[in-house]
């Protein structure tokens, strides 16, 4: 166990280090001078340069790189061009929002991808279902976000479609607002964050159900053929109980890797999701950083995403490991 | 299931089993096709049965569905009767089912190593298996032989070695005290030392037990040294049922003669081709009123495809036998014992292959974190040599290093220390375990074989020549040059994979367990096949096998290994008449012999 | 189920044909098979086939959908059908072009990787695995983010971010082939370099790169359009999908079909490249 945190941990430190260095590549490489872009377009010649030699943009790449992942070092990301704030803070400001979504959206999801194996598994040979998980996976992401804004939302009117929360001004403690509603207090604070909560993590679960819950279902197929199921089989066990005990471990491992790879392209369909809901995270702040050119928020934030997955991934990896014992970690 | 025990205790003398006219019918890709067809029979407590046919015959559905566990994507359609333990079981519920798999039938599989759940312990596997108790595990698994039970208990299975798991399973199964056990091909997966301790495990629990055993098998020899009466399976049809000595002395329908002719021990006649049984021509004759092994049959009359042969009583031995022209079996065995015996091969005293010293290890265990791995000696101080014409037979247990041995005088496998010396500079070729991998499936064999004519010459009409004079050598229809391998059969595969090695006739030939995953009759005749080629092409041969009856057929000498290391090297009669090395000893008392059948 | 398939009954699996081909690949996936293709027609052929002008103004603005003009006019009264045709040049043939690339280099690395073994392994199979781990579609929006945004720096971003797992497929399918006996009884029979690679070896890799190909396509084409609808892509008056999309966002209350119609089109593109790569996996493996 301690091999296996050193590993991953040193595993973390050289992913984050090439993320760094890439994202570096990408700041020395693009042809917009960030001087130019902070003193604005109409700086005198002087001023820019002035910029520069204050940004270090004269010094070699090699300094240039050295000063930059001390400054990371440091949670130093940098300042906002468009909100004039240091990263730092912007993110911190953002991330509790996008947090408490992704985290619905996963746990949404596998929950999905449960029913869906379970659908596709006890009803065999359904064309219907298969043609309808083809078509929910082959769904981009602002169409289904658009599509369940406009019917919940603005049709029916069930469920709030814009936004995090009706209570303006409320604040609490850890930032992620269904906590805090029950820490403060205030239950109907933490029901409404949730009924804000539902659509947009919808449409981000709907592609994890559906990837995960195909993976499951063609690893259960695959584990219901193995021999062993014909010995649970032959003691008399009940179909159920041979499912899942002996059949939904033996087949965890791919779907749980199907898991991390979602994760990996949640980040993408959180900026969508967050976009179209108005969901004030860091999906939303990261697309008016792109409508600026705001690069220093956007790395910012690339970063941060980096972290945090390299976090699931660790968990998904232990998760292996329980569900699989002969994986060693 | 209180109801079910009751019943049971009434009368011992009751047959535990009585399967009547029961037929099989089960879909694949919507064909339907009938795999057993008007099976009928009895057991009665403590009493081994053994069933016995070759790979299609239908013996492993017979054990799934008297498990009721034949697979649901097939459709099977079962009718006929099957009464356990005085239940019916046809046409039951679920429940019913699950009851009789709980209590009364229970089964080993011939795969030990994927019989058990690798994410499970023991304990747990068996504590399913005897209604959630955990009492009397242990017990169990000592009754089985298996040392320290309490510390197997606790393992997950991929600590365990295959003849352990296999006990396991045969513990698993034993502690719910089933009235029935189908032994589906249990040794067939284990070396034959543990093949002749899970025999006896076996025979000792039907006494002991006083369980039905009913043993599945291709291997006559095996069933022979175990079972009280056999069934023989042609085509999902019993041709054949009988008390165990009284067939295998006395065989009567000419497909159990021809299995018992072509199967060969200790003691068979080396000095001639193998008896073999006649290869399957066809499959597309109407067998709903004809004998399905007509297509086959030496002695097959007109009548044979015209009417289907009922089950009479066979005079002979007392059991019963489905054959119009049964009369005629016994002189079917006098005809084949009048083989030409094989010419005489001249040895010349110069060697084919030299092997001094050698000397390997592999890495095994898990990496270091720098990706190291612990290295573990496989070969040690190996030395053998062949000479030109010669065989020798490279015997061992598996693990024993045969098949690296095999690699380094092949050439793919470079030794860390020791020489390999070859006569000449024509690489030596190989014939692998399994014939069907060993062709590369979207090339015709044509192609394939043609290859090695390539250093000789371009010309492709010369080349579809050779091929086809290659393909007649080794017992191949030349019109199936351009076929690929998936559309022909194993032993199709074995030849054209032989007349690929023989093209051009190498001065050396290395065989791999070439026969052991084969049915009787094929490894027979493969045997046979590659005595006749090392002799007219005169090839000397390296032939591994773990086999030590197949070893005594095909070569001019053994060589026992054992852990790496060569414990006896001399001519094959003389090894099993006097085995100098205990190892050899051990495995040659563990071999299963008809001849010694008739103790039980 | 009875044990090893009996020896002289196997039936005969008859060569590639395509009516076999389409059999197996079920009538979802033919429909996949046959209207990626079609598809691939339209999107080069659709500046020709257009019903009207997708540049010019040519009704009043917000027509909703009808006879004449079946996607309804935009906010300045362009055809959107017409737009939407033209769009799905902009989204299918750069989609396929990532594929293209990632595949042609990702096998190649991974065949190089594969056949020398050793050392050179070690060290492209630690790259592969390093850019494996990083998190995709993150470093392609940063890498556009960074580049500006523009068609050729998505699809650069995404062949960065893509050609690895190719590379992988390819690596393991040659190790996992020259492990098989009948590769090695090739090498036995004499067959070396091209001649063993040619024939032996890569038949057998180019069905699992094809499956993971076809399966890729809608993949490429979500992410290339979630980047457009991003603001990633080109400027304004192109009619890129995911961008039409986005810039109509505000008004889907109002002209639903602006915002919804493009996308729906995406929806369409995509779920022919995955019946279709179904359909594939389906028919070259049997599943």
């Amino acid at each position: 166990m301690l091999a296996y945190l050193t590993k991953s941990i040193i595993g973390a430190i050289v992913v984050l280090l090439v993320m760094s260095f890439i994202v570096f590549g990408l700041q020395s490489i693009i042809p917009a001078d960030p001087a130019r872009a902070i003193a604005g377009p109409n700086a005198p010649l002087e001023t820019v340069e002035a910029m520069r030699e204050q940004l270090g943009l004269n010094d070699p790449a090699v300094v240039q790189y050295g000063r930059f992942l001390l400054r990371l070092a440091h949670a130093d990301l940098g300042t906002s061009v468009r909100t004039r704030q240091p990263v730092y803070d912007d993110i911190r400001q953002y991330l509790p929002a996008t947090l408490e979504l992704g985290l619905a959206a996963i746990a949404l999801g596998v929950a999905l991808a449960g029913v869906m194996a379970a659908l596709q598994f006890l009803i065999p040979g359904s064309g219907g279902i298969r043609l309808v998980m083809v078509g929910v996976g082959s769904t981009p992401i602002f169409l289904s976000a658009l599509l369940l804004a406009y019917f919940f939302w603005f049709r029916l009117d069930w469920l709030p479609g814009a936004g995090r929360l009706a209570y303006r001004d409320f604040a609490g403690p850890t930032g992620l607002n269904v906590i805090d509603g029950i820490l403060v207090g205030r239950p109907e604070v933490s029901v409404d964050a949730l009924l804000h909560m539902i659509l947009p993590a919808l449409a981000l679960a709907l592609p994890i159900g559906i990837a995960v819950g195909r993976s499951l279902n063609s690893a259960l197929h695959e584990v219901m053929r193995q021999t062993y199921i014909r010995t649970a089989r032959g003691k008399g066990l009940s179909e159920t109980k041979v499912l899942l005990r002996h059949g939904l471990r033996n087949a965890a491992t791919a779907p749980l890797s199907m898991v991390s790879l979602q994760v990996r392209l949640l980040f993408g369909n959180l900026l969508v999701v967050e976009r179209v809901f108005g969901w004030p995270g860091l999906g939303l702040y990261t697309v008016q950083a792109f409508a600026s050119a705001d690069l220093p928020a956007v790395l910012g934030v690339a970063i941060v995403f980096g972290i945090l997955y390299i976090l699931v991934n660790t968990l998904i990896e232990i998760a292996q490991s329980i569900a699989d014992s002969r994986i060693d970690l | 299931m209180v109801k079910l025990s009751h019943r049971m205790s009434e009368s011992v003398t009751e047959p535990v089993l009585a399967v009547k006219d029961l037929s099989v019918i089960l879909s694949r890709e919507g064909r339907p096709s009938r795999v057993l067809d008007g099976i009928s029979f009895d057991m009665f407590p403590g009493e081994i049965i053994a069933l016995v046919g070759e790979s299609g015959s239908g013996k492993t559905s017979i054990g799934l569905t008297l498990q009721g566990l034949l697979p649901r994507e097939y459709q099977p359609q079962v009718a006929g009767s099957i009464r356990l333990a005085g239940i019916e079981l046809v046409g039951s519920g679920r429940r019913t089912w699950q009851s009789a798999r709980r209590h009364l039938v229970r089964a080993i599989s011939q795969d030990p190593m994927g019989a058990l759940n690798p994410t499970m312990t023991i304990r747990r596997q068996m504590r399913e298996s005897n209604g959630g108790c955990e009492g009397s595990i242990e017990d169990w698994l000592s009754r089985t032989g298996l040392p320290d039970p309490d510390r197997i208990a606790d393992a997950l299975p991929h600590r365990l070695s295959g003849g352990q798991r296999q006990r396991v399973l045969i513990a698993m199964a034993m502690v719910a005290r089933p009235k029935l056990l189908i032994a589906d091909e249990p040794t067939t997966a284990l070396d034959v030392t543990m093949q002749a301790q899970i025999l006896d495990l076996l025979r000792d629990l039907a006494r002991d037990q006083q369980t039905a055993i009913l043993f599945v098998t291709h291997d006559l020899t095996v069933a022979a040294s175990l079972a009280d009466r056999v069934l023989v399976l042609y085509a999902g049809r019993i041709v054949e049922i009988g008390r165990m000595q009284d067939v295998a002395r006395n065989a009567t329908h000419p497909y159990s003669a021809g299995l018992l002719a072509a199967r060969f021990d200790l003691d068979s006649d080396r000095r001639r081709p193998l008896p073999t049984l006649p290869p399957e021509h066809t499959h597309s004759i109407n067998v709903e009123d004809a004998c399905a092994y007509a297509t086959r049959c030496p002695i097959a009359q007109p009548d044979c495809t015209a009417i289907r042969p009922p089950l009479e009583l066979a005079s002979v031995h007392g059991g019963a036998v489905a054959c119009l022209h049964h009369e005629q079996t016994p002189y079917l065995s006098a005809q084949r014992a009048d083989a030409k015996p094989w010419p005489a091969q001249a040895i010349q005293e110069t060697a084919a292959l030299r092997l001094s010293s050698i000397g390997k290890t592999y890495p095994t265990g898990a990496r270091s974190f720098w990706g190291r791995r612990k290295p573990q000696s496989v070969l040690r101080s190996v030395n053998l040599s062949i000479k030109l014409g010669e065989c020798v037979a490279l015997v061992g247990e598996s693990g024993a290093g045969k098949s690296t041995l095999l690699r380094i005088a092949a050439g793919l496998v470079v030794p860390e220390s020791g020489t390999v010396t070859r006569f000449d500079k024509l690489p030596p070729q190989v014939v692998f375990q399994d014939p069907v991998a060993a062709l590369t499936p979207w090339l015709t064999i044509g192609e394939q074989i043609g290859e090695r004519l390539r250093a000789v010459s371009l010309d492709s009409d010369y080349g579809r020549r050779r091929v086809g004079e290659a393909m007649k050598l080794v017992g191949l229809d030349p019109v199936l040059m351009d076929t690929l391998p998936a559309e022909m059969s194993v032993g199709q595969c074995q030849r054209a994979v032989l007349a690929r090695a023989i093209i051009v006739p190498p001065r050396l030939l290395l065989c791999d367990e070439p026969i052991s995953a084969m049915d009787v009759s094929l490894a027979a005749t493969t045997l046979n096949l590659l005595g006749d080629l090392r002799r007219r092409l005169d090839m000397a041969m390296l032939f591994v096998t773990h086999d030590l009856a197949a070893a005594r057929i095909i070569a001019d000498r053994v060589a026992v290994l054992k852990d790496g290391e060569l414990v006896e090297v001399a001519d094959p009669d003389a090894i099993i008449a006097a085995p100098q090395s205990a190892y050899t000893q051990s495995l040659i008392a563990a071999m299963p012999s008809l001849q010694a059948a008739g103790g039980r | 189920m009875t044990g090893r398939p009996s020896p002289d009954t196997l039936p005969a699996r008859p060569r590639f044909n395509w009516r076999d081909f389409f059999r197996r690949a079920g009538w979802l996936g033919s429909v996949g098979i046959v209207g990626v293709p079609v598809v691939t027609v339209v999107a080069v052929l659709a500046p020709w086939i257009t019903p009207f002008d997708p540049q010019l103004r040519v009704a009043g603005a917000y027509f909703p959908p009808s006879a004449e003009h079946w996607f309804g006019t935009d906010e300045i009264g362009r055809d959107l059908f017409s737009r939407v045709i033209l769009g799905i040049q902009y989204t299918w043939l750069p989609g396929l072009a990532v594929i293209g690339f990632s595949l042609t280099f990702g096998s190649l690395v991974g065949l190089i990787s594969g056949l020398i073994g050793g050392k050179v392994d070690l060290v492209i199979e630690r790259i592969v695995d390093l850019f494996l781990v990083l998190p995709g579609t993150l470093i392609a929006l940063a890498v556009v983010a960074s580049l500006g945004p523009g068609l050729v720096n998505t699809m650069i971003a995404l062949a960065i971010v893509w050609w690895m797992w190719y590379a992988r497929i390819s690596r393991d399918e040659i190790r996992r082939l020259k492990a098989r006996p009948h590769v090695e009884a090739a090498r036995i029979a004499g067959v070396r370099g091209p001649r063993l690679l040619l024939r032996y070896l890569l038949p057998g890799v180019v069905p699992a790169l094809l499956i993971g190909a076809s399966l890729d396509v809608a993949n490429v084409i979500m992410t290339m359009s979630l980047m457009s609808f991003l603001g990633l892509g080109l400027p304004a008056p192109a009619p890129e999908l995911g961008a039409m999309t986005s810039r109509t966002l505000d008004s889907l209350t109002v002209h639903w079909w602006l915002p919804i119609l493009p996308a729906a089109i995406i929806f369409l593109l995509c779920l022919l490249a995955n019946l279709a790569g179904d359909g594939i996996r389906a028919a070259l493996r049997g599943a």
